[in-house]
Parts: C-alpha cells; structure tokens; sequence
C-alpha cells in the first residue's frame, strides 16, 4: 500500500458568439430575419506529473515492476473541445389579412476536436420548412 | 435535397367584425437532412427524418364573462405540445391543462477508450470490455402534463381552492454499464429500456382575510420504474495471489461472481414523497411578517425488495424525514430606509440502516471448509449505516438598503449560518460548519438612461466541508507502517489497508469566498440599448491537509441592440465563461 500525489489545475472555458438581424421589406407584408450563433467550449486538466523512480513488486515468488509514472499524460483524456455554430435565415410573407407564407432555413455544424469517449461526435444538420397560416 | 412542399388551405372565411373568435392554423412540412453524429442535434427527434409534418394552430373563444383558449404543435409523434385555459364566471373557475413532449438523443460510449491492461505474469487478470449492444442507438423521450384548477369562492371572498397536478413519462433506451471485480476487471455495456412515470398531486387553499394570508399546500409524488433491469454474468473471482484457475478458497472472499448466475444492475427503485407547507403572511401598515412550516417524508419503496446477494437485506423502506421553521420581517422605516430580518431552522433525519453482508461459504484454502472469510479472520463484515442525511441547519439573515441620493441606493446584508451534522464522526467529514456573510451593494443611475449595479461579497467559512483521512499515504510514508514494496498480505482487506491508512483532510469546499458583480445597462439613444454584465469570484481554502485549494471564476458579456431605421433591427453579443480550480489527485497502489 503506498501511493502519490500531486496537485492539478481542470480549466473549462466557453466562448459564446451571436448576431442577428431583421428587416421589415415591406411594412406589414415581409419581414426577414437572420441569426448566426457560435459557441466553443473547452476543458482540460493541466500540471499533473508523478516523477518517481519505478520498484519492483514481488508476491509468492513473481516480480512486476511498477512506477507512478506510467500514468503521466492520463489527464489528456480529459481533454474536451468543441465548436458548434449554426446559420438561420427565416422570412414572414403576409399575403393578405388572413393569408401569411414562413420559410426558415437552418445549417448547424457540430465539430468535436476531442473525441474520446463517445467515438465521433462531429455532425452537421440542414433544415429547410415552410408552412402556410390561416387566420380567420 | 429534398423538395419543400407547403400545404395551402383552400378555403376562405369572411371575419365579421367584433366576432367571438380568434383561429390561426398553419399547415406545412420540413426537409431535414442529417450527416454524421446526432450531437449536433442532441433535442431534435426530427433531424433523422427526411422529411416531416408542421401542424400548427391556436383558438380563442370568447364568453360572457369568460374566455376559452387553446393551441397545439406537432412535428412528429416525438416533438408535439398541446394546451388549453379556460375563464368561466368572471374568473370564478380558472382551469389550465399543458402538455409537451420532446426527444432528448443521448450518446453510447463504445467503452473503446479502455485500452488499459496489466496483466501480471502467470496471471490471466486484465482489464478489457465488451459492449453488447454495440449498434444500438440511445435516447428518451420526455413528456410532462400539467394541469392546474383553481376555484375562487364566490361567497367568501379571499378563499380559494386550488389542484395542481403533473404527470411525467420517460421512455426510451439508454446505456447502462457494469463491471466484473475480484475477477479479470471486464466492463460491459448493455441497452436498458427507460420505462420511468412520476405522478403529483398538490391541492391547496389560501385564504385572505383583511391584511392576513394563510396558505396551506399538501403534495403527493410518486415515482414508478417499469423498467426492464439488465442483467450480467459476472466473471469468476480469481486469486490475486495464484496461477489462474486456482482459486484456493478465494471465492469465499467475494460477494458474487459467476457461480451465483447472472445478477441485475443498475436497477432505478420507486420512490414516494408526501409534503405539507403552512403559510402565514401579515401586510400591517410598513411592516410584512411571515412565517412558513414545512413538513415532508421521502420513502425509497424498493430497498428491501433487491437480490440478497448484492444489496445485503436492509429489512425496512427507506425514508427520509425534514422539517423546516422559517420566517421574515421586513420593516419599512421611513420613504429612505427598510430594513429585513430573515430566520430559518430545518431538521434532517434519515433511517439507519443494518446492512446485512452477503458473505460466502469457503470451500476450502485459507478460510476452512465451511467458514466464512470474516469466521477465518474473527471479524464481522455486518455494519449499521448512519446516513449523511442527519443534519440540523439555522439560520439568519439581516439586509439594510437605504436610497441615499435620488439615483443612488445602497444595501448592506449580514448573513449566518449554522450547519450540524449529526453523524459526521461516521462519515469522517467535519461535524459543524458556521458560514457567515457580508455584503454590500448599490444602485446607481449616473446619467439618463444608464443604470449602474456593482455588488461584493465577502463569505467566511468555519469549518468548511472537510473530509478527514481521505488521501493515500504517500510511499515514504507507506513504508514506514509497515508496507514494504512487494509485501503482500493475505488477510488484508480494502477498508483496514487501504482506507484505513489515508491521511491528511481534502476539501473542494471554500474557506473565503470573494464574489464581485457589476452590471451596466445603457439607452444610449433611442437606437443604441446594450448592457453589459461581469461576475468574478475568487474562492480559497487554506486548511486542508496542508495543501490550499483554490478556484477562479470569471463570466463577462455584451449585449447590443443596434435599430438604425426603424424597418432595420441589428443584435449581436458576447459571453465568455473561465472557471479554474485547484485540486489534488492521489494515486493509490494497493497489493493485497
């Protein structure tokens, strides 16, 4: 029984970006809008090293070597970072009182520039929808 | 890519004017289409399709002395919400009825990242996994009613009654994980279909008479797992100490392995909660008194139904008792000054609990045919659990604000508070803390438009959350009790060798604690509105094994709204989040 320590620092940072924009074309008949969002996050343990000298190990007879140091660099499988972003342009097209038109149109990207232990995370996604209302 | 396709309706409706109705539906559809992992779309259930649906629609119908209004969406059988209020009798009966469902996607560790193995010469342990259900795809979906009706009796003004209640449903797969131990060290990933209900009802009445108000609010929570429980067929037990295959009565130092068959796992029990709250409030001429009692029982249903062989027989539910005292004061002194005194007790008790080991019966080797391990070393593995729960907490909080100048106001707080835990001796942790507070603030409005809010407060801690004892010895120091490198005991166990020779407290809890906000909010014309928040806070602890633990917060953004014309509407914002915090990582080695 026996063991070492050492101190550590975990440091997680997040950026968080948007900006947006809408414009009324046509007063009361056709707005459009438009929306790009970024976010990085990031997260990792920094200054964990053991540094001492490997000893053997004897039970009934069998030797094994062991040092604390084999598990220097362990704290890189705590890495974490990624980056998502997305894009969206939508527009309200007022037809009549009653009649109205929406097209929105949506890119997301998800991008995982550590990936470990749930394999390949990067993705992305597009969405295009539009719907017709009726107001009465 | 796909084709959008938009439904028209085809028919029309002239509106009379002043007519008694409100409707609005929408009809139209949705290409989606998704590439690679579905993290990108981690609350989306329709980005795997193709294609799907928009229903969309809202009503309004309008009473005498009453309204009626409903709505509803839906996507797809897993992205839908429905609701509907209705007015009847000049706001006599108010009823209102919510419901929503979505899909949360979760992710399947493929348990690759376990690539340790130490195998030891002459000896089969290692370390390796097996995911079973390796092409299975996770996810819940969650869905939640609530309904609320309340009734203001018409005859007694100031009394009403009111009947909440909310049901949940999670259903879907996820990932459920387990891990052979006293064996070769094999963890295995196994679906587990999540069948989850919570069920809550929560009547109340209030009644108001002149400047009293008097509540009381009785809830009833239960929650039901039909959940199918997994099961795993553990690995063999094997000697640390012997060739593989040659137990020499090691399985008697185990509480299960193979030879009891498979075994269930990450099993969720159903649990209830019954909960009373009396309130009772006083607006007298400058002064607002209160004073609230809450009285509440959580049971665990399932604790003494599990498999003897891994949960021990615990013989009676669970349960978990609080109660809670508290009151304020506020005190308007003149048209300046106002002055708030807060107070609180709550009591926390939690059932003890006998843990029967599970202890087998060797077959010879060390232990003799026929002993149990603890017989062979004359101890007993049985113990009582006093739960962490017990604790006695009070309270007070006093805060003084004063509008010293037209556009500045000032708040200075005092804030303790005292936490006794009645069993820490048991959970070697610190048995009182005493957290005191002090802060102070302001409100100030510099210039027209711009408002300026800058808060600091200063926390003592004494003595902060500590566990005692918690660090490995370090090999020097290993040595010197007697664990030589390469001694191996026979008759060692975890909690005597391993536990029992931990040194040194560590805590990830403060000891000072230094919080700093400022906040800015400015109109600068009628075009510019932005406002700007910082919040830093510095926390220390440096009394903890003779090791300081220290964390750095810091979250900061901007905000800007930017109208040049007024058809043009421009937006765009900052927020950076860093946290950073010191701890200790301690790395055991253990042969025994």
């Amino acid at each position: 029984m026996g063991g070492q320590s050492d101190s550590y620092e975990y440091e997680t940072e997040a950026h968080t970006f948007y900006v947006g924009a809408n414009a009324n074309l046509i007063p009361k008949r056709w707005d459009v809008s438009a929306l790009y969002s970024f976010t990085k996050g990031t997260a990792n343990i920094q200054d964990l090293r053991f540094s001492s000298d490997p000893f053997v190990l004897t039970v009934n007879g069998r030797t094994d070597d062991y040092s604390f140091t084999y598990i220097n660099g362990s704290n890189e499988y705590s890495d974490l970072e990624y980056i998502m972003w997305e894009f969206e342009l939508a527009t309200n097209i007022t037809i009549t009182d009653e009649l109205g038109l929406t097209f929105t149109g949506r890119y997301s990207d998800y991008n995982d520039q550590e990936e470990y232990v749930y394999g390949e995370l990067d993705g992305s996604l597009f969405t295009l929808s539009g719907f017709v209302t009726y107001r009465f | 890519m796909s084709l959008f396709i938009a439904l028209g309706l085809a028919c029309s409706a002239l509106a009379e004017d002043a007519k008694p109705y409100d409707v609005e539906i929408s009809v139209g559809g949705s290409v989606n289409d998704l590439d690679g992992n579905g993290r990108v779309a981690e609350y989306d259930s329709t980005a795997e399709k193709n294609a799907n649906l928009i229903l969309d629609g809202k009503v309004s119908y309008f009473l005498d002395g009453g309204a009626i209004n409903a709505y509803g969406n839906y996507l797809d059988g897993d992205d839908q919400s429905y609701g509907a209020d209705l007015d009847l009798w000049n706001r006599i009966l108010l009823l209102q009825t919510d419901y929503l469902r979505f899909y949360h996607r979760l992710d399947h560790n493929n348990l690759d990242h376990l690539m340790a193995s130490l195998a030891r010469s002459g000896q089969g342990a290692t370390l390796y996994h097996t995911d079973f259900n390796e092409f299975d795809d996770y996810g819940i979906t969650r869905s939640e009613w609530k309904s609320e009706a309340k009734l203001n009796v018409p005859t007694i003004p100031g009394l009403s009654f009111t009947f909440n209640h909310r049901f949940e449903e999670r259903k879907g797969m996820d990932q459920a994980r387990t891990m052979s131990k006293c064996a070769a060290c094999h963890v295995v990933g196994m679906s587990k279909d999540i069948d989850e209900t919570t069920n809550e009802i929560n009547p109340s009445v209030n009644l108001r008479i002149g400047p009293m108000t008097l509540n009381y609010d009785f809830l009833y929570r239960s929650f039901n797992s039909g959940s199918d429980v997994p099961e795993n067929l553990y690995m063999e037990a094997q000697n640390p100490g012997q060739p593989a295959g040659n137990l020499d009565g090691f399985d008697s130092r185990v509480q299960f392995d193979n030879t009891n068959g498979s075994l269930p796992f990450s099993r969720t029990p159903d649990s209830e909660k019954w909960s009373h709250k009396v309130k009772m409030k006083a607006d007298l001429p400058d002064n607002t008194v209160n004073l609230n009692y809450v009285r509440s029982r959580a049971t665990n249903n399932d604790s003494d139904s599990g498999a003897g062989v891994l949960y021990g027989n615990y013989e009676k539910e669970l349960a978990v008792d609080y109660w809670a005292l508290n009151g304020g004061w506020h005190w308007k002194i003149n048209r300046t000054m106002g002055f708030t005194l807060k107070g609180k007790y709550h009591d926390m008790d939690a059932d003890e609990v006998n843990v029967d080991v599970f202890e087998s019966i060797s077959d010879g080797g060390s232990a003799g045919v026929g002993q149990t391990w603890a017989d062979f070393l004359g101890t007993d593995f049985d113990f009582k659990r006093y739960s962490a729960y017990d604790e006695e907490e009070y309270s007070a909080e006093a805060k003084f604000a004063w509008k010293v100048l037209k556009d500045l106001k000032l708040k200075l707080g005092y804030e303790v508070e005292y936490l006794d835990r009645e069993n820490a001796e048991y959970h070697h942790v610190v048995d009182d803390t005493t957290t005191q507070e002090v802060s102070i603030g302001s409100h100030w409005r510099p210039l027209k438009g711009l408002k300026v809010s800058a808060d600091y407060a200063f926390t003592y801690v004494d003595d902060p959350y500590v566990f005692h004892d918690s660090m490995c010895p370090s090999w020097e120091e290993a040595q010197a009790l007697g664990f030589a490198p390469g001694t191996y005991s026979a008759n060692s166990w975890y909690s005597l060798y391993v536990y029992g020779v931990r040194t040194a407290d560590r805590s990830n809890q403060p000891e000072t604690v230094h919080d700093m906000r400022l906040k800015t909010s400015w109109l600068a014309t009628g075009k510019i509105n932005a406002n700007m928040h910082l919040h830093y806070k510095l926390a220390e602890n440096s009394d903890c094994g003779g090791s300081d633990w220290q964390q750095d917060m810091f979250n900061g953004g901007l905000n800007v709204m930017y109208t040049p014309m007024a058809k043009l509407g421009i937006n765009f914002g900052y927020n950076y989040f860093y946290d950073k915090y010191e701890a200790m990582f301690c790395s055991a080695f253990y042969n025994g």
